[in-house]
């Protein structure tokens, strides 16, 4: 009888909790929709990050005498891949090189960038030469490797199979992409023109400036724009994609460092690709002769040239 | 049944076409392009900023902060863009010449990536809130834009028209202008907007 009445309370009690905890399984499962399906946020689950406020230090000031006379806004994508082959490969040449040139290679001390391609080399070796237990220990030890990735470097230059399996190697440990916004602006170092540099042709009206057009920056910022009033803000770089990165490794700072470095290098190709520099000497001849124009209206136009061409007008002016 | 269907494929329609008629944005026209310019630059400036950052995180209740720590250069190029300065802005009597000049204003802005230096002992992670390379490049927009807000704040301007008056004095005088006075219009607050 009493099993009875201890059956009942309990089935009682489980009918009155049921539907409470459907309620809260329901409660909990549409409060994770609107979190992650509909992004809305209850302050649950919440990361914030914010910044100490900071003063600014002047640490220079330099006076320049650059012209600026043509810009270029690019965006490009920079990958651990492309970084890797064209820069961490040469670099892993070089150490190799100077590892194999040392008396007591093991000695060496390699910074953690140096130490990270050196163990890209072992994983190329084991990866090549297939798990084998008695490889692995012996590469594991430094001369060991730099014995068994003789054959594959000859000239001072590892063999493309290789290099593949390094690259390979390399970014198993980590990747990431990055698309970048950034600037290059060309123009002319004033400072750089002295008198000899500069020949007013009188017969001709033709100033002759003998100068190059040079890189002046090339820069990827945090945010390309930044502008608050019109609400305008992009990126300068977004990741688009990472895996293994983890800001608590020795060499993972360099590495990240070296992508954007890719970037920076692929935006000045663009740039150069485009005709920046062309672009930059007639905009310079075009601003220059203009401004001279305003002091002296005998001059026709200014020229920015070679120092052959710059020889050969001054040689045709004294001529006529 | 019939109409609603065809409601619902006009509506379709219509949807797609806005949506293919949408005015082209002008971030897209901003990108991949060449520029002529007339920009003197006179004076560049290096800054030093600490980025102190911290990562809240909540997950039902609030975890213990990761905090973030680097240091960091700021360099910004200042000067006039000769393009705007017009004939009319030229007065010449004789040996002596006066020109009222543009403003002021920034004409390159770099936060070198390579110039960062995180301070490992200070960026920490914490139990189930590491900082991550997305927080960490979060930290330097936040760093860039503190920096972007205050350039007018930076006593730029002096500096830069000082020496832009110096450098074109010495260029004019090569000219044979025995007194050169050379003005400034008034510029509103220093902004960096070359880029855009």
């Amino acid at each position: 009888m009493k099993d009875t009445h201890t059956r009942l309370a309990s089935r009682r009690s489980r009918s009155f909790l049921q539907p409470l905890f459907w309620l809260a399984g329901i409660v909990a499962v549409a409060l994770l929709v609107l979190k992650f399906v509909f992004a809305i946020d209850f302050g649950f689950f919440k990361t914030t990050l914010s910044l100490r406020a900071t003063a600014l230090t002047l640490e220079d000031i330099k006076a320049v005498e650059t012209l600026v006379t043509a810009e270029y806004f690019g965006e490009v994508i920079g990958t651990a891949r492309d970084y890797i082959v064209r820069r961490a490969v040469p670099d892993t040449e070089k150490l190799l090189l100077r590892l194999m040139n040392d008396p007591n290679p093991a000695g060496v001390v390699l910074t953690p960038f140096e130490e990270t391609l050196l163990n890209g080399v072992r994983g190329a070796i084991v990866r090549r030469g297939g798990m084998n237990p008695r490889l692995v220990e012996r590469v594991t030890e430094r001369t060991g490797a730099l014995d068994m990735v003789k054959p594959e470097f000859q000239n001072n230059h590892l063999d493309p199979g290789f290099i593949e399996a390094l690259v390979e190697v390399l970014l198993i440990k980590r990747d990431i992409a990055y698309l970048a916004r950034g600037a290059v602006q060309a123009g002319y170092d004033l400072a750089k023109l002295d008198e000899t540099k500069y020949f007013h042709c009188r017969q001709s009206g033709t100033i002759d400036l003998q100068a190059e057009p040079t890189i002046l920056a090339k820069d990827i910022n945090p945010w390309f724009i930044y502008d608050p009033a019109a609400q305008n803000y992009v990126k300068g770089f977004e990741i688009i994609a990472q895996s293994g990165i983890d800001l608590e490794d020795d060499d993972a700072l360099d590495f990240i460092k070296a992508v954007k470095e890719e970037c920076r290098q692929r935006l000045l190709d663009d740039a150069l690709r485009t005709g920046l520099k062309e672009r930059a000497r007639t905009s310079a001849e075009e601003t220059l002769t203009a401004l001279f124009r305003i002091f002296d209206q005998t001059i026709t136009a200014v020229r920015l040239v070679g120092a052959d061409e710059f020889a050969r007008h001054k040689a045709a002016c004294a001529g006529k | 049944m019939k109409k609603a269907a065809w409601a619902i494929l006009a509506a379709i329609v219509l949807i797609l076409a806005q949506s293919g008629c949408a005015p082209a944005d002008p971030k897209i026209t901003l990108l991949n392009r060449l520029k002529s310019a007339s920009k003197l630059a006179a004076v560049k400036f290096t800054f030093n900023k600490i980025i102190w950052g911290e990562k809240e995180k909540r997950i039902f209740i609030k975890l213990k902060n990761a905090s973030f720590l680097a240091t960091s250069k700021v360099q910004i190029t200042a000067g006039i863009d000769l393009s705007k300065v017009k004939a009319g802005d030229v007065e010449i009597s004789r040996r002596s010449v006066k020109i009222k000049l543009p403003p002021v204003e920034i004409i390159a802005y770099s936060y070198p990536f390579e110039k960062i230096q995180v301070d490992r002992n200070y960026t920490a992670n914490r139990f189930l809130n590491p900082i991550r390379l997305e927080d960490m490049e979060e930290f330097l927009r936040l760093a860039d834009a503190d920096v972007r807000k205050s350039l007018d704040g930076l006593g730029l301007r002096r500096k830069a028209e000082d020496n832009t008056r110096t450098l074109l004095t010495r260029i004019l005088t090569k000219f044979g202008f025995e007194s050169v006075d050379l003005d400034f219009s008034p510029g509103g607050p220093l902004a960096f907007t070359a880029y855009e």
